[in-house]
């Protein structure tokens, strides 16, 4: 006998899909499932009303344990605004769930779901429509009341299906608009059978035959039985095309506090589905009986009297349009905006899963990057005490300083000293490689590629090398007693075993020195004892950071220095524990003009994702990502994307293959985005349209931005 | 994309008068008769309005209410009295008619812990929760043997 397994799918929203080819291919995608259901199968939504509780006590139980007072006074902020949001609105939590009777792995029947709805499909045992103990009651109707102290529980009663309407459905009508009523309430589609092809050409041809020779002795109009003909043989068309025939129920659980309203209720959905099925109010034996089709229980072991009706897979396909109503979903992770439509908050816990931490966001100046980069970095340091280090190019990075009373580093040509000598790597290989890089970006030209370019990296980490082995131990090298550019000109100056080889040295090192000793164009920055403190100094954990670098905006290079630097002493650090880190990155353009800093980011990237750090890459368009194939790997590192407007970047959404899970209306979206709107595409979970959204205190706090 | 929904394609639903499908007015007629003979046994003057009064209670009992007809739907009802009843008073007759008839009287009480259960035999495997050995010999690790079935023959012996 077929074993049932039950999976849980997260719904997605159907406003990405909202157009003409968009609901064609979900419809094709579904009915391309149900054609290959050869065993019974059931699909159920519960929509249950949901509270912003569970978030609100875990900030609250946060804001007791943390000993930092502006954390906890953020903390409060936040619970304060949760509570206000949840007190103005009715959220409903909705989940679907499909039970397959079948000898398949459940793995398998999974990963075809998946494929199908392309939303997250899991194993899972299904929820309870309630918990605790139910009585059958006939007055004043028949219906399920909690046995004992109510606690909470609501009255259930279940209608059930019997005739279908010659009408048309889509994904909008005739089952959203029950989701909409915005009670709680369980759909349940059954699907006891799903005729074998030849099997179901028989029935159908059979039904023909018997109507013709019924129509053929009539006398006068029989207009039922030539409509029935006619859709015999539309069937018989559409199962020629590959359709399977299914019989299916609809049952519908709904749920209220009081008699009066569940009557209510229960006339409110009989009503609104009136034109397309029939529903019955369950009396007696068949109302407990009829609870089964909201649990992983076969059709024929509920027992109720059989009003299942044939449809085509493109007909049952309809049906699963709950599967495209997102509703609240969990409370875990941080706000990252509200859903655009539906108006519910959309949490995501990025943390949860080591493969996807890093970010990218993307979107044209003014159309609110920043600012909701700073919102998010509040949130995430606020509720999970995840410390950030912001690096941005613009110096609006004061505001989120001034506001938590950070420290602020601002990067300039005059006052900043950042010595390249300073040790940010563990052994003394990847040291001279890193500090050759950095040399590569001051010379502008790779010391790779010809003989002459060959001998001159060898040179310069000779040099490196011996002013680093006076220390013994990297780890001992302090920023107060790192070798200077000098020392490393005049090192390198004296290398050499042959004439041509010492000749080269010395151009190498005059070269060097001209750049940046003396008065060279970089020797101010360059040549001497760091000033910004970018060490560990001992400390456990380090605090929330921020990093402008917007006083060297008229020197690219320095401007790539200076962030390379940064992220190297990040990259160190990071190394060292498993403490969660954001470091945002804005502009990450300017490291990536330079290929040998390009190489240091992408291996940065890769650090930082096994060191539980997340990396948030900020730029204005998406195509700088993916017109490089080495830029490409941090795009490739980065499954989650936060696309604010792109309408001037658009042809990678059409033409890059990393693409290919949006339609036209998500492109739509995504050329027309309005300021403070983003899409949210998470690898393998899903995507959110969102409004950012704020509270009065981020508001107060980040308005400038 | 949208999709016209058919009729009750494996359904013959013929025409009949009235309304009333033929296989109903014959049953009701059938009915009619067997009552009208059986009756004119006994009660000789009864016997016609008996069978009218059958016949037409075949053809309402018969109709469909909700897709059932309605006196299967009336004996679903009164299952659910007789078993709320039953259940409500455990020593009186009707519980012991329901007894007798077998009625489940355990679907008036309902606990969702129950109803909802997950099938059985599910059990939640999380793979990431794995072992792995690195190396043999570890405490319920992987053990090499000298030669085949030594420790089962072992075991045996012992046992």
């Amino acid at each position: 006998m077929d074993e049932v397994s039950t999976f849980l799918i997260e719904p997605f929203d159907i406003m990405l899909h909202a157009t003409e080819d968009g609901v064609q291919s979900l419809q094709a995608r579904f009915a391309t499932w149900l054609r290959t259901l050869n065993a019974p199968a059931r699909f159920v939504c519960w929509q249950m009303p949901a509270t912003l509780d569970a978030k609100i006590n875990a900030l609250s139980r946060a804001a007791q344990a943390t000993s930092d007072p502006q954390r906890a006074q953020l903390l409060m902020e936040y619970r304060r605004y949760y509570e206000q949001l949840d007190d103005n609105a009715e959220y409903q939590r909705a989940l679907c769930g499909i039970a397959v009777w079948s000898d398949q792995n459940p793995r398998a029947l999974a990963g075809g779901l998946r494929s199908a709805f392309d939303t997250l499909v899991v194993e899972g045992a299904w929820p309870a429509l309630f918990n605790g103990r139910y009585e059958i009651r006939d007055a004043p109707f028949w219906h399920l009341a909690p046995v004992g102290r109510p606690g909470g529980r609501p009255l259930w009663a279940v209608l059930n299906s019997y005739a279908f309407a010659p009408a048309t459905w889509n994904f909008f009508r005739p089952l959203p608009p029950l989701l909409r009523l915005n009670f709680p309430l369980a759909l349940s589609v059954d699907i006891p059978k799903t005729y074998e092809r030849n099997s179901a050409i028989d029935a159908l041809e059979g039904i023909i035959q018997a109507y013709e020779v019924h129509l053929s002795g009539v006398r006068g109009e029989d207009s039922r039985s030539v409509q029935r003909v006619a859709d015999c043989r539309k069937a018989l068309s559409e199962i020629n095309a590959g359709d399977a025939l299914h019989l299916v129920q609809i049952s519908i659980a709904i749920a209220a506090d009081d008699l009066s309203t569940l009557k209510e209720r229960v006339q409110a959905v009989i009503h609104e589905t009136k034109a397309w099925f029939s529903l019955r109010h369950e009396v007696g034996e068949l109302l407990a009986r009829s609870l089964g089709y909201f649990a992983a229980k076969r059709t024929k072991h509920i027992g109720l009297p059989d009003t299942s009706w044939p449809v085509v897979s493109r007909e049952l396909a309809l049906m699963l349009s709950p599967l495209g109503y997102r509703k609240l979903s969990a409370t875990e992770g941080v706000l990252r905006g509200e859903a655009v439509g539906a108006a519910y908050p959309v949490f995501h816990d990025s943390w949860r899963d080591k493969r996807a931490t890093h970010e990218i966001w993307v979107g044209v100046s003014g159309y609110g990057k920043t600012f909701a980069c700073n919102c998010y970095l509040t949130r995430e340091y606020a509720e999970n005490g995840i410390p950030f280090d912001l690096l941005e190019p613009m110096g609006h990075g004061r505001h989120i300083a001034e506001a938590f009373g950070l420290p602020w580093y601002v990067m300039s040509a005059k006052a900043t000293k950042l010595n390249p000598q300073d040790v940010m790597f563990p052994t003394l290989i990847e040291q001279v490689s890193h500090t050759t890089r950095i040399y590569e970006t001051v010379l502008g030209r790779p010391l790779s590629g010809g003989q002459r370019q060959n001998l001159e990296r060898g040179l310069l980490g000779e040099a490196l090398e011996v002013v680093y082995r006076g220390f013994g131990e990297l780890s001992q090298v302090t920023p107060e007693v790192t070798p200077t550019c000098d020392l490393v000109c005049d090192v390198l100056s004296g290398l050499g075993e042959k004439e041509a080889t010492r000749h080269i040295a010395r151009d190498l090192a005059d070269e060097i020195a001209g750049l940046c000793t003396g008065s060279g164009p970089w020797a101010d920055f360059l040549n001497g004892t760091t000033n910004v403190d970018l060490t560990r100094g001992g400390r456990d954990w380090i605090g929330p950071r921020v990093f402008s670098f917007h006083e060297l905006e008229s020197d690219p290079i320095l401007q790539a220095l200076a962030y390379t630097q940064v992220l190297s002493a990040i990259r160190r650090d990071s190394l060292i524990d498993e403490q969660p880190r954001i470091i945002a990155v804005d502009e990450v353009y300017r490291l990536m003009r330079h290929p040998s800093l390009l190489d240091f980011l992408i291996e940065a990237a890769k650090t930082f994702r096994t060191r539980k750090k997340k990396l948030v890459s900020i730029d204005q368009q998406l195509s700088i990502f993916l017109d490089n194939s080495k830029a490409r790997m941090i795009f490739e590192n980065s499954p989650i994307r936060v696309i604010f407007s792109q309408r001037q970047g658009m042809n990678v959404f059409h033409e890059d293959a990393a693409f290919q899970h949006l339609n036209q209306q998500h492109r739509d979206i995504i050329a027309s985005l309005p300021r403070f709107h983003f899409v949210l595409d998470v690898q393998d979970e899903g995507l959110w349209y969102c409004r950012s959204v704020a509270t009065p205190g981020e508001l107060a706090r980040f308005s400038t931005t | 994309m949208a999709a016209d929904f058919k009729s009750h394609v494996l359904l013959r639903d013929e025409k009949g008068l009235f309304g009333i499908p033929f296989k109903r007015l014959l049953l009701a007629g059938v009915g009619a008769g067997l009552t009208y003979t059986l009756v004119n046994l006994a009660f000789k003057g009864w016997s016609i309005p008996v069978a009218a009064l059958m016949g037409v209670a075949i053809l309402v009992l018969t109709a469909p209410r909700g897709g059932i007809p309605l006196w299967n739907r009336l004996v679903y009802r009164l299952r659910g009295w007789l078993l709320l009843v039953a259940a409500r008073s455990p020593q009186g007759l009707i519980a012991q008619l329901t007894g007798m008839l077998e009625l489940p009287v355990d679907l008036v009480r309902l606990d969702g812990a129950r109803v909802f259960a997950p099938p059985s035999g599910e059990v939640e495997i999380d793979l990431r929760e794995w072992v792995t050995f690195a190396h043999a010999a570890e405490t319920d690790g992987l053990v090499f043997l000298e030669s085949p079935l030594v420790d089962t023959q072992q075991e045996v012996r012992h046992g």
